[in-house]
């Protein structure tokens, strides 16, 4: 049977039959898949989008692509010992910043004492690395680190009851041979208050510079310094690692890649994203067991007509296509509809968030008034203080899109295939013997 | 014999069933030539369809030998089936066995399409074979609006559309009133000249069976002469 | 005819025939949809349970009175005996946090230090949930300090090294206009420790910050402004409805120990404490379950579908019916008592599927874990770069065993409404059928 005879024969069953029940059933079906599709759509986007905009972050501002931890012998002298030139001069390397992070205790006029995440920039850091500058809400006309400053987080200023200008003590502890261990004090200007949209970071980071003469240098005496390297590509990550690690002394330590470092974190990212899209593809299971009935139906009724068709030529494996083709349309139509419809509403997901919440928030209500929930006052559906964004970002990738629709075109070509293990037992012999 | 079109010898078919074997044809042997028509007379059960059958493609058989025009059917396998059938068998059976799905026109040129004719070719042939039988006017309508005479004349034209050498049919005008069976008759063996088809007819009817070049009454088995 | 005869009807021809009268695919979909929303309710209560089982025990108590820094020891002692006799109470503890930095011989962190009662180590809650990893749990000398594990990891230090904590001091009077500009008042404080203890809460995002020291050493450090002291009060059953009159008791004896500071806004049940973390965890579960409901409300559409197919293959028995002097509303009923045992039959069978896979969710997981790191070790292997032991669940984001918490109350209220949708989406194929005549049948064949 030729192919152009079998979509022939595949569309004539399938959709435009002559009774509507089968035009009806088919798009059900599909109807079926789009709502699959454009909830997996919406749910993997979502999550991408929370995902990946942290993701960015912690890249941007904590992790960097690769880190490499100096030896200790570094602390105090000078960094320009190894070349950071080389480094930065390795294909695929955007930006190489050595620096120096400790913790402090920070107090302010509210008189609050609040722990603090301490790095100190080199000077012009900014320019050596603008993407954290811009990760960081700051302008590029700031300057990272701002010497005799303090650049702080919004949270941590506002938790001080500080804000530009004000001074802040910081509290920390001097480590040396001569003198020991001594505890040290610092009072320091408010230079630019960052925003990253991250509490993490907004609540507990504060950068100085590395070198301001003297008075912050004991703060990191007993600190090794940290290469922050970034990529041009984060991917090429383990290729560039081993470059590097060439180009510094034996003692340095590992370079270490952004998702070796980060390993448990994204681990679990992923984990949530495959279960979720595990849970939500079982709509795909459901309907095409559906299909699967609705098909065997179909064929069981037909049966006469495919031994006919068998007699005039056609292969079981013809009359198997037939319908195969049948399953596959209603997954390609479903997933088509249900890629276009979750993608307008994805772009839209906060105008329709304030839509549910608006619905949840009535129903919460009438169910409290008839004493069947307690009423939980504001019900806002993304609390702002735990989560800390005021739109939700929507990020879902190509490969992804390909493979949701991937997903939902097997299950119902798959669904068809087992069906039409029937069109076997259709017998031209038989057939026409029992007429 | 070399100008044989349809060559049966020493054919041998058996049913199994749970009790017993049937032993349905016990070595038929059969020589036709090529537009000739020839008529199987012989009870119910008696074996014709199955003969029929078999010359057909559709049915295998336990021993002899069948040939139909270049193809050994007993050296075929069961993949190599379906090809012959399409090439070079035409059936019309006593139910009209037409696609309910899809029109007149469209059921006779399925099985030439199918068989790789374009469907402009195949549209044409049907139109024009349509009308070779009558049914010019009624080609775009679906088989539950057709009249049982109509089916049947629509099933000879599919018969035909892929030029078979051999005609078979089974009891083509049992669900027919006598008009449309006379007309049916006439049609049928007309066909060796329209087409230079053979055509083998199974029947129980034996003012059908008359008008054939050469006459058979199937008993115990076997092919008789008449 | 009655309810009885129409469902007899209904369940007959459903059932009585050699297949489940084309249904099966139907029942099977409600089924499967059940499936994922049972596990996402049994798994992520199990887990809200988890996790809010541990905050209460190890942090935040079942009840929390709040009281002043310049609360000398020996007049906390009075109080928190004087809550323990309060009816109701079954434990009460004196902690008093705040937080510092702490320093080791490789690395610094921040960390929120926690001077508690010593009875607070043998509370039936906090043995449970506190999992001891090294040394002692309880902090005894007044340099002995306990961290929790991944305090210690990230230090690099282990029972024995020494730590050195950083923390404000208080060097002058607190003056009545607050902190001066110049934080004259306040100098850092260095102290002393020594490792005696590891502990774990088994949930990081818990007791990463975690160190507890002796309430000796408690006194002397924690005495500023953001330092925190409190009761910390355990109840028999914190989930009990007494818990308010508890709160309203523990209060009244408040009133009467401390008349000069105490007011009834600082007494605080759990969900109060933690308030956003709940609220959070509410609106996860909420937004998992409806998007698992998608699944069943496709599966009660194709139930719809199926018994609409069924009607008209059966529309002969239906004229038969009505032979019989069957009503409009008979036939109805038993269409919609066919959509209500196809509904409740999908249902048992997906709670059950469901109940069972969450009973055995860890065991699943564990095989789930141990397939993926094959691939994972594979590919690794192929692409040449160092592979991890993959956890799904990794200890570090979620509990490393998932305690399995089964509400029937609200497995209840899921059966009920997948049944009440069956129903209801049965309404149009018996609408459809009891629009079948008789003559139109007659006509058709």
């Amino acid at each position: 049977m030729t192919k152009q005879s079998l979509l022939f024969a595949a569309y004539r069953w399938g959709f435009s039959g002559r009774r509507r029940m089968s035009l009806s059933r088919a798009l059900l079906a599909a109807a079926g898949i789009a709502a699959g599709v454009t909830a997996l759509i919406i749910v993997l986007g979502v999550m991408g989008g929370l995902q990946q905009g942290y993701i960015d972050s912690i890249l941007e501002i904590s992790s960097f692509h690769l880190r490499v931890e100096m030896p200790k012998e570094y602390a105090s002298g000078s960094l320009d010992a190894f070349s950071l030139a080389a480094i930065r001069a390795v294909p695929g390397v955007s930006s190489v910043v050595a620096f120096k992070e400790t913790h402090v205790l920070a107090l302010g006029p509210s008189g609050q004492a609040l722990t603090l995440n301490l790095r100190a920039f080199p000077r012009g850091a900014e320019r050596d690395d603008p993407s954290l500058v811009r990760s960081l809400g700051l302008s590029l006309s700031e300057k990272l680190p701002r010497e005799g400053f303090i650049v702080l987080g919004k949270e941590a200023a506002a938790y001080l009851g500080a804000d530009k200008g004000t001074p802040i003590e910081l509290f920390g502890m001097s480590q040396s041979a001569e003198e020991g261990v001594l505890p040290i004090k610092k009072s320091i200007p408010i230079g630019s208050v960052f925003s990253s949209g991250y509490y993490e970071f907004d609540a507990a980071m504060g950068f100085v510079s590395l070198e301001a003469s003297g008075d912050l240098a004991p703060f990191f005496s007993t600190v090794s310094p940290v290469l922050g390297i970034k990529l041009d590509n984060r991917y090429s990550d383990y290729r560039i690692a081993g470059a590097i690690q060439s180009l510094l002394p034996e003692e340095a330590g590992k370079v270490t890649s952004w998702r070796d470092y980060n390993r448990s974190f994204f681990g679990a990212l992923r984990t949530e994203k495959s279960m979720m899209m595990l849970l939500i593809s079982l709509i795909f299971v459901v309907v095409g067991i559906n299909i699967f009935h609705a098909m065997r139906r179909v064929i069981a009724a037909k049966m006469s007509d495919i031994a006919v068709l068998k007699a005039c030529g056609a292969t079981d494996g013809d009359i198997r296509g037939i319908f195969i083709v049948n399953g596959l349309s209603i997954g390609l139509m479903g997933a088509v509809a249900g890629i276009a419809l979750g993608l307008l509403l994805s772009s839209n997901i906060n105008r329709i968030l304030e839509l549910a919440a608006g619905v949840m928030r009535f129903i919460a209500s009438s169910l409290g008034s008839l004493g069947l929930a307690s009423s939980g006052g504001d019900f806002k559906l993304f609390s702002p203080s735990y989560y800390y964004i005021d739109a939700i970002p929507v990020s879902i990738s190509a490969a992804e899109i390909i493979f949701i629709a991937l997903t939902a075109i097997a299950s119902t070509g798959l669904a068809a295939l087992v069906a039409a293990r029937k069109v076997s037992e259709a017998k031209p012999s038989e057939v026409f013997r029992n007429e | 014999m070399s100008d044989s079109i349809i060559s049966c010898r020493n054919l041998i078919k058996n049913f199994e069933s749970q009790a017993e074997i049937l032993h349905v044809l016990r070595g038929v042997d059969l020589e036709l030539t090529p537009g000739s028509s020839c008529s199987i007379m012989g009870s119910s059960g008696s074996g014709k369809s199955t003969l029929l059958s078999i010359i057909g493609g559709l049915e295998g058989f336990d021993s002899g030998e069948v040939t139909v025009g270049s193809y050994a059917l007993h050296s075929l396998s069961e993949k190599e089936l379906p090809k012959y059938r399409s090439c070079l068998v035409g059936f019309v059976f006593q139910f009209h066995y037409l696609l309910k799905d899809f029109s007149a026109l469209e059921n006779v040129a399925l099985p030439a399409y199918m068989n790789g004719v374009p469907r402009k070719e195949a549209w044409a042939r049907a139109e024009s074979l349509l009308e070779k039988v009558g049914m010019a006017e009624r080609k775009d309508h679906f088989p539950t609006e057709l009249s049982g005479g109509e089916r049947q004349r629509t099933a000879i034209a599919r018969a035909l559309v892929n030029a078979p050498s051999v005609i078979l049919a089974d009891e083509p005008t049992g669900n027919l009133d006598a008009d449309n069976a006379q007309a049916i008759q006439e049609l049928m063996f007309g066909l060796p000249a329209i087409s230079g088809a053979t055509v083998i007819l199974a029947t129980h009817d034996p003012r059908l069976a008359e008008a054939a070049d050469k006459r058979f009454f199937l008993s115990e088995g076997r092919l008789q002469p008449l | 005819m009655t309810f009885g005869a129409s469902f007899f009807i209904a369940a007959r021809s459903l059932l009585g025939r050699k297949r489940t009268g084309g249904m099966a695919g139907a029942i099977l979909g409600i089924g499967i949809s059940l499936v994922p929303i049972v596990l996402v309710l049994i798994v992520s209560d199990g887990m809200i349970e988890g996790i809010t089982r541990r905050y209460m025990e190890t942090k935040t108590y079942h009840l929390q009175v709040a009281a002043p820094d310049s609360m000398a020891g020996s007049d906390a002692e009075k109080g928190r005996v004087a809550l323990s006799a309060v009816p109701g109470v079954q434990a009460a503890y004196i902690e008093k946090n705040g937080s510092g930095v702490v320093v080791s011989a490789e690395a610094s962190n921040a960390v929120m230090l926690r001077s508690v009662s010593p009875e607070f180590f043998v509370d039936p809650g906090v043995s449970q949930y506190l999992r001891l990893i090294e040394g002692k749990a309880r902090p005894e000398g007044k340099r002995d300090i306990v961290l929790g594990s991944s305090l210690a990891s990230v230090l690099h230090v282990k029972l024995g090294d020494s730590l050195t904590v950083i923390t404000p001091n208080q060097q002058n009077e607190f003056t009545a206009g607050g902190i001066g500009a110049d934080f004259s008042g306040y100098a850092p404080r260095l102290s002393f420790f020594k490792v005696t203890g590891i502990v774990s809460a088994g949930y990081r995002d818990l007791d990463a910050l975690w160190a507890f020291i002796s309430p000796e050493a408690g006194e002397r450090l924690l005495n500023y402004p953001s330092s925190y002291s409190f009761f910390g009060i355990k109840v028999a059953d914190p989930y009990s409805n007494s818990l308010g009159s508890i709160k309203e008791s523990v209060s009244g004896a408040m009133e009467s120990l401390y008349p000069d500071w105490f007011d009834p806004y600082l007494t605080r049940t759990w969900p109060e404490v933690e308030r956003s973390l709940y609220r959070s965890f509410g609106t996860t579960k909420s937004m998992l379950l409806f998007i698992m409901g998608i699944a069943l409300v496709v599966a009660a559409v194709n139930l719809g579908s199926s018994l609409s197919t069924f009607v008209v293959e059966h529309s002969m028995d239906i004229a038969v019916l009505r032979g019989m002097g069957a009503t409009d509303s008979a036939i109805r009923q038993i269409f919609v008592g066919a959509g209500f045992i196809t509904g409740g039959l999908g249902t048992i069978l997906g709670i059950l599927a469901g109940l069972i896979l969450s009973l055995n969710v860890n065991f699943l997981i564990s095989g789930i874990e141990w397939i993926a790191n094959i691939f994972d070790s594979g590919l690794a292997y192929i692409k040449g770069q160092p592979s991890v032991a993959l956890k799904l669940l990794d200890p570090e984001y979620y509990l490393e065993k998932i305690p399995i918490s089964i509400d029937f109350a609200q497995i209840a209220l899921i059966a009920a409404l997948s049944i009440a949708l069956s129903a209801v989406v049965s309404l149009i194929p018996a609408r459809k059928a009891s629009r079948i005549s008789v003559q139109e049948l007659i006509r058709k064949s």
